[in-house]
């Protein structure tokens, strides 16, 4: 794309042949490719038909051909206007970057009073005081949130544990609605917390708020509290109660819950589903363990591979599909961020899966200690020690010194997908990230190498397993279009 | 470092990189030593042409990515 050719390579052929616009192609398995063009949008081709279309010999007849002018993958006599509707969905796809940050996280606290040994944040014993994060430093990072100029401003309370430092979570709120009242953004809270030490009084706050809660379910009880483990041993039952006294005060929309997949989970996918059906939950978010924090230190992360993950997954997706085709309705979600980037042109704005990546752009966080980092993975990354991806302090740095950081700017520009070696050339680029966090963790650089890199493996495999069913299956399809328009 | 150092030096065939190994390794350790090496240079090689090569376009998404930020400025 970096040079133009003639302007009569991008007309219509006048004698009934065509010419290519712009697409790659990656294999989906031994006699299928996967197509995209430049706004995302695929098509699966047999492998036979490649030559033909790519050495213009593909006839007008033949049942592909339509499909490819349709979706802007060659232009003929019949579509001089393709490369302008390709623009637009382009443009459309690319829209949401410039609003920049709308994901704003708070860690208010570092203490906490569970021991769970997949934590990536290296969390600090419940007495720890000098963990929690200050008034000052909480005043000045509502600034900078307020600063961002995303109309759409979601602030998100982590920890550790932030109940435990409910008080300022509280004055956090009050103050960031307070500063709204000039600046007039869509504000949105949410608590990430695990539940055990929720009281009536916060959730009535919460609800006078319109704060929502987002929890930890790993599983069943004994899964769950064999992940999480807490002195009493009722991590579990302490969560339950929660999210049951969350949803009288909040509304069952409010409250959400996120599993963690550890060694124990990979043999316990339908029972996990099964009890978040139990408990009243729309949806589950199946996802892996990442490389930080105590899931290193405990060995917890290495427990499994990456391909013992996605049999996980992929298990877990059957089921679940098969629960809707029983007439029960229930999601996956990581699928639905997937297939809305590649069944739409609008992108979700999933921090993981970006390019240029999610760091600083889609999402900063502000520790409890005012140091800024790219992402949530960044100050997990620091907690181990390594602070490359410390873009500045609250208390010294202002909006545009923390933003045109290097930490920040080299490892955007680095580890942009599209400069990639394998990425520039693979048909799923429109629909993956770049993570540099998780590949700088992993191999010392912000790219990594694809084909040692779990990232792209995980993700490449999603992708075919994805694309796959919806071509064998038509109730798939019609399944997931719901699940990429909601 | 930890297993060789290279010298590379132009000479008339081309590129001449010479390898020196720390430690005396089997044929087998070096001879995978010597591939992962090939592969690094292939794997930089790449970044370093598709990054000209894909120069203006990412420039251009990162440009629209700060655009509203209001913290590049004509000074």
């Amino acid at each position: 794309m970096s040079k133009f050719r003639p302007i009569g390579q991008f007309k219509a052929a006048p004698d009934g042949s065509y010419n290519l616009l712009p697409f790659r192609f990656t294999e989906l398995n031994h006699a299928q490719f996967v197509l995209s063009n430049l706004a995302g949008e695929y098509l699966v081709a047999n492998r036979d038909d490649i030559p033909d279309l790519i050495n213009h010999r593909l006839s007008p007849e033949h049942p592909l051909y339509i499909e490819l002018r349709a979706r802007h993958f060659l232009i003929d006599e019949k579509s001089s206007i393709a490369p302008e509707l390709l623009a637009i969905k382009l443009r459309t796809r690319y829209a949401r970057l410039a609003e920049f940050t709308g994901l704003h996280i708070f860690v208010v606290s570092l203490r906490c009073e569970h021991s769970c040994p997949y934590c990536q944040v290296s969390r600090q014993s419940e007495d720890k005081v000098r963990y929690d994060m200050s008034p000052s430093i909480a005043s000045k990072a509502v600034d900078l949130a307020l600063r961002s100029p995303s109309q759409n401003i979601k602030i998100e309370f982590q920890g550790g544990e932030p109940l435990l430092n409910f008080g300022l979570v509280r004055d956090i709120v009050n103050e960031a609605k307070s500063k709204n009242e000039q600046v007039r953004k869509n504000l949105n809270f949410v608590i990430a917390t695990n539940l055990a030490l929720v009281t009536r009084d916060m959730l009535l706050f919460c609800r006078e708020h319109s704060v929502s809660i987002s929890t930890s379910l790993d599983g069943p009880r004994d899964l769950h509290n064999a992940n999480r483990p807490r002195q009493e041993k009722n991590s579990y039952e302490k969560t339950l109660a929660g999210v049951s006294l969350a949803r009288e005060i909040l509304g069952r929309d409010q409250v959400s819950a996120l599993m963690t997949t550890t060694k124990s989970s990979l043999s316990r996918v339908t029972d996990i589903i099964d009890e978040y059906r139990v408990q009243g939950f729309s949806g589950i978010f199946l996802r892996p363990l990442s490389p930080y924090g105590f899931a290193v230190k405990t060995k917890t992360y290495e427990a499994y591979h990456a391909s013992q993950w996605f049999e996980f997954y992929k298990q877990g997706l059957e089921y679940i599909i098969e629960l809707n085709r029983a007439g029960v309705e229930f999601s996956e979600y990581y699928a639905g961020l997937v297939l809305k980037k590649m069944l739409t042109s609008d992108d979700p704005g999933y921090v993981d899966l970006m390019s240029p990546a999610g760091i600083g752009i889609g999402a900063v966080v502000y520790n409890y200690d005012g140091y800024v980092y790219a992402s949530d993975e960044a100050r997990m990354l620091a907690e181990m020690g390594d602070h490359k991806f410390r873009i500045g302090h609250v208390l010294t740095d202002d909006y545009k010194s923390l933003f045109t950081s290097q930490n920040l700017l080299e490892p955007l520009e680095e580890s942009f997908a599209f400069s990639s070696p394998m990425c520039n050339d693979c048909a799923f680029e429109p629909y993956c990230g770049s993570d540099p966090v998780f590949h700088y963790g992993k191999f010392g650089d912000y790219l990594g190498k694809k084909p040692q890199s779990e990232f792209c493996l995980r993700s490449m495999s999603i992708f075919r397993l994805l694309i796959s069913k919806m071509e064998a299956d038509r109730y798939v399809r019609k399944l997931f279009t719901s699940w990429a328009n909601r | 470092m930890d297993t060789f150092t290279a010298e590379i030096r132009l000479a008339d065939e081309g590129v001449v990189c010479d390898l020196y190994f720390n430690d005396e390794l089997s044929e087998v350790d070096a001879s995978s030593a010597i591939s992962s090496f090939r592969r690094e240079v292939l794997d930089q090689d790449l970044r370093e042409q598709l990054k000209k090569e894909t120069e203006q376009v990412r420039n251009l998404i990162l440009a629209h990515a700060f655009s509203k930020t209001g913290i590049s400025s004509n000074e």
